[in-house]
């Protein structure tokens, strides 16, 4: 199994199963911790909802460096390029990339979580509820 | 800026600079105008039509073939504008395209301004429409696509999959197609 940094193995048993939620459920009392998986669909849930809200904003973000100065003064025009930098541009700091990289990492994690968890509930479908209500995103 | 503004309209100005601080007067000279470096559209499509329905940009048929089989979802954009996502995603793989639309926006003109240094930047045509094609970094397989379809309309999408981290530029070959899809959906302008 390829090592994801987002998933570093806990023990031997997780490297040699690549089940994570096996090795996670297995973890001792003596200083592992466990997962109530009953609990997993609605963390999917939540972090499948906090991807679509970063992907959303990366898009407002690259939209943003697509308006054009409202004004031909010096401030207006400057600000626009200043804006459409931060927003998207090349750079590793501007905002569409920084949120689109954040919304790929918590998609993968969702994604790993579903599979992980229909393997170990020996499922081909899992019923994912809505997202927890007054998520602050 | 003229001289002699209070340091207050300065910072004013510098917080509402999107929308406009007024200091153009008629007596101002006007810049001349330089030629777009843009295309003329010939045969232009109609984005008004599709602006409050994006996730009708593509069928549900070319969404498949494109393989993005989730249902797509809409969500509100910048300037009470929608937009539209499309995913795919398995255990080995994420795909997504995102598109946005303008109906009143010089988009390409900007992007040409403001992407060039971009690590690929291209000014082409797809379907026969001026589009400019870039990728903000080298390493991700990620392309923007810039479509002028009328004068001040235009769409713009996002296409990314994981399946070609080793050949990012692939994104923007698979994106090309997906943009000529939309395009083919939207009506002529009357």
């Amino acid at each position: 199994m390829s090592e994801d940094p987002a998933f570093p193995p806990t023990s031997p048993a997780a490297t040699d199963t690549g089940n994570l939620l096996d090795a996670l459920l297995s973890a001792g009392p003596g200083g592992g911790f466990s997962i109530d998986y009953e609990r997993v669909p609605q963390a999917i849930a939540d972090l499948e909802h906090a991807a679509e809200f970063f992907r959303r904003r990366a898009e407002i973000a690259k939209d943003l460096a697509r308006v054009p100065p409202p004004g031909l003064d010096g401030v207006s025009v400057n600000a626009v390029v200043e804006i459409g930098k931060w927003a998207d541009d090349s750079g590793d700091n501007n905002l569409a990339t920084t949120l689109r990289a954040g919304a790929l990492q918590l998609e993968r994690l969702a994604q790993r979580l579903r599979e992980e968890l229909k393997t170990y509930l020996h499922v081909e479908e899992l019923n994912i509820p809505k997202p927890s209500p007054g998520l602050p995103l | 800026m003229r001289a002699g503004l209070p340091a207050s309209s300065v910072a004013l100005c510098s917080v509402i600079a999107l929308s406009g601080c007024g200091t153009s007067t008629s007596s101002e000279p006007t810049p001349a105008k330089v030629a777009s470096p843009i295309p003329a559209v010939t045969n232009p499509r109609d984005v008004t039509a599709m602006a409050r329905r994006p996730c009708e940009l593509l069928t549900a048929q070319q969404a498949a073939q494109f393989g993005l089989d989730l249902p797509p979802v809409q969500r509100p954009g910048l300037f009470d504008t929608l937009t539209c996502g499309w995913r795919h995603t398995t255990r080995k793989t994420i795909r997504t395209v995102d598109v946005s639309m303008f109906t009143n926006n010089p988009t390409l003109e900007v992007a040409y301004n403001q992407d060039r240094n971009n690590p690929f930047f291209e000014l082409t045509e797809i379907s026969g429409y001026p589009a400019i094609v870039t990728r903000t970094n080298a390493d991700q397989a990620i392309c923007d696509i810039d479509i002028k379809v009328a004068e001040r309309q235009s769409v713009s999408l996002t296409y990314y999959s994981e399946e070609f981290a080793s050949d990012p530029q692939r994104a923007c070959v698979v994106g090309k197609q997906v943009a000529a899809a939309m395009i083919a959906n939207l009506p002529p302008q009357r």
